[in-house]
């Protein structure tokens, strides 16, 4: 397949676009330059021309330069696009793993009725590619043609006929249901008090303006009254403050759950999870089962205490991980669930997955060494050198802070867990809580294996697998181990004709 | 239904850690070095730069000179170690690339999850004729998987076979 023959390049008013672009980064690389600009701001008049015409045309110069140097091929099945004024990319995109594709129009391309055409393939969270200055019609046709490959493909599917053998239900029937008791537990076992600040964004500027103000009148008269009081009422007060902290923080978290997950209702229909809740707005959340990248089954520390966990259905999405808010609205979180109503979802959704027959392998007690050699050897010893010259208990403090920093790392190392079923790979992970990650071996997309030069003598590995959604790190496995689940992963997913998607 | 290393059925399935593996390209320590040379190089025109507006500052300047290339064939050996640990498999379903002196890793990339190939030319490598692929995943731009030194014609080889192989055909 050669493509050197019909290399086009963009209209001419792409340079338009161009220097838009390039403007758009120098005014992003401003706080960067500030020293400059404002050495610049505060010469003289003609000093100031003089710099912004030369700024200005380094611009020009840039954008015709970008323009120059780029250049696209439409195939039939995919395109090709050579870029870049000084790397050079050559990018190539199939059809077929187009994720997205829109149709832009900016300002300036209003009265000429030229569009930009922007293409995210799953590659990257940016937008991969943007070709300028088609005209309106022509970038529809690309992307009626692009999706018409989308839909021909074999694309998604093969998973959907794999059903779970229990309740299919439709829309009518929820699958599963919350009380508010449940919804109530979740809030007082997980800090849900941002969904919370999330509902009143609006408001929230002022809040803050509000509560500064609040503590700062509170601050002068807090000191004064401090330095009067013994130690034990400072002790008591400040149990009393903690405490205090605590059930406000509580009350919030559990008006965040039930703010967003009130009346929790879970339907299965076609092949979809949705969940709908919400106690004023009601909240819809879609996710296709074959979308479903991994699973995680949080139990918080608190959680441990009414045994509930927290299963949520992840999935793959370009638009992940931008803020908090918005990442929790993609995923499907089915709070508060007893242990056997967990397993029971789990097996809904990853069918041949039964949770309590799950054995974990610990982890090796090298990682216990490695870890006190490296974190908490190192920071102790740093902490007994820099207080030796101010205080003469800096030996006991140093050693108490070895001691519980060497306690929460044997706490990682007992929650460490890796199991591995025909088609599953799970990991347990967790401090007071645990997480468990449940990633299906055909999802899978890269493998990286790694070992240091003890670990290589000590015939361990750690073991990455990379889904499209998160990266599970198996540390500290056996490397005949690592090896052999490397191999069947890859065989599994080489061979096998199963989607990712 | 664990999986064992003693699981029979695994003594079939090819081993990734069994596979010859391909040096890459000489070009690419000669590539690093000159890195490490001009990015010395510029460093320490800084710091002589900094020393020479700062005339207070007292350097015993002789003995400067006799340090100052330590650092640097420090960095060209270490370069050198870490291209002899630098090797890449092609085989007929993935690609996988070691690398590291102290920590060896290993990342495979499975053709069937690519989303697309890109190859990337800078200005040193274009003078060496040059080129790095790059396997993009769903796995997102962090975990894309680099290859670097590998010569243009090669480079060009390399993604037509995998654009063409099994893997990405089976899905088209």
């Amino acid at each position: 397949m050669s493509s050197d023959e019909a290399w086009q390049r963009l209209s001419p008013f792409a340079i338009v676009y161009f220097t838009g672009r390039t403007l758009a980064a120098f005014l992003n690389a401003l706080p960067v330059l500030a020293a400059g600009v404002i050495a610049v701001i505060q010469s003289d008049v003609q000093t100031l021309i003089f710099y912004v015409a030369i700024l200005a045309l380094l611009i020009a110069l840039f954008a015709t330069l970008h323009y120059l140097n780029f250049y696209y091929v439409q195939l039939h099945d995919r395109f090709l696009i050579r870029r870049g004024v000084l790397s050079r990319n050559r990018v190539e995109i199939p059809f077929n793993k187009v994720q997205n594709i829109n149709i832009k129009q900016p300002w300036y391309f209003r009265p000429l009725k030229l569009v930009v055409l922007s293409i995210d393939s799953a590659g990257s969270a940016s937008k991969e590619v943007e070709i300028a200055a088609l005209r309106g019609e022509h970038a529809d046709r690309i992307k009626q043609h692009v999706m018409a490959f989308h839909q021909s493909g074999p694309g998604v599917a093969a998973f959907t006929t794999a059903r779970a053998p229990t309740e299919i239900s439709d829309r009518a029937n929820p699958i599963l249901t919350r009380s508010t008791w449940d919804i109530l537990i979740h809030g007082f076992t997980n800090n849900r008090a941002w969904l919370l600040l999330a509902f009143l964004a609006p408001a929230l500027g002022q809040m803050d303006a509000i509560v500064g103000q609040f503590l700062q009148s509170l601050g002068v008269d807090f000191q004064s009254w401090m330095s009067a009081q013994t130690t034990f009422w400072l002790a008591l007060f400040s149990v009393t403050l903690l405490m205090f902290v605590f059930v406000i923080m509580s009350l919030l978290s559990m008006s965040g759950a039930m703010l967003a997950l009130f009346n929790y209702q879970l339907f299965y229909k076609d092949g979809i999870y949705t969940r709908k809740s919400g106690l004023f707005n009601r909240y819809e959340i879609q996710v296709k089962k074959t979308r479903v990248q991994t699973l995680k089954l949080a139990q918080s520390a608190l959680d441990l205490v009414f045994d509930r966990s927290n299963l949520t259905l992840v999935p793959f999405s370009s638009m992940a991980g931008r803020n908090q808010y918005a990442t929790f609205m993609q995923k499907i979180l089915v709070p508060s669930l007893t242990r056997e109503e967990a397993n029971r979802l789990a097996a809904h959704i990853y069918p041949g997955l039964d949770l309590s027959q799950v054995r974990f392998r610990p982890i090796s007690r090298h990682y216990i060494l490695r870890k006190l050699l490296t974190v908490a050897l190192p920071s102790s010893l740093v902490l007994a050198v820099v207080l030796t010259p101010h205080s003469t208990l800096s030996g006991l403090l140093a050693l108490s802070v070895f001691g519980g920093m060497s306690l929460l790392i044997w706490l990682r190392w007992r929650r460490y867990g890796v199991a591995t079923t025909r088609d599953y790979v799970l990991l347990r992970s967790g401090l007071l809580g645990t997480t468990i990650q449940c990633l299906p071996a055909v999802k899978v997309q890269q493998v990286g294996y790694l070992q240091s030069f003890f670990m290589r003598r000590r015939r361990l590995a750690n073991l990455q697998l990379v889904a499209a959604s998160r990266t599970l790190t198996l540390p500290f496995i056996p490397s005949h181990y690592a090896e052999n689940l490397t191999d069947l992963i890859l065989a599994k997913l080489e061979l096998s004709e199963t989607s990712w998607m | 239904m664990a999986v064992s290393s003693t699981n029979r059925q695994l003594f079939d399935l090819p081993r990734f850690q069994q596979q010859s593996p391909q040096p890459l390209n000489r070009r690419l320590l000669w590539l690093m070095w000159l890195k490490i040379s001009l990015l010395y190089a510029v460093a320490v025109a800084i710091a002589g730069g900094a020393l020479l507006l700062n005339p207070e500052v007292e350097v015993p300047t002789e003995r400067l000179w006799y340090y100052l290339p330590i650092p640097w064939a420090l960095m060209m050996v270490y370069a050198a170690m870490a291209f002899r640990c630098m090797s890449y498999v092609v085989r007929e379903h993935d690609l996988s690339l070691r690398s590291g002196v102290i920590f060896h890793r290993v990342v495979i990339q499975p053709f069937t999850r690519l989303q697309h190939i890109e190859i990337t030319r800078g200005p040193l490598e274009r003078l060496l004729g040059l080129a790095t692929v790059k396997l993009f995943s769903a796995g997102g731009a962090m975990h894309s998987l680099a290859v670097p030194g590998i010569l243009l014609d090669n480079a060009e080889r390399l993604r037509e076979a995998i654009l063409g192989s099994q893997g990405l055909a089976h899905e088209q």
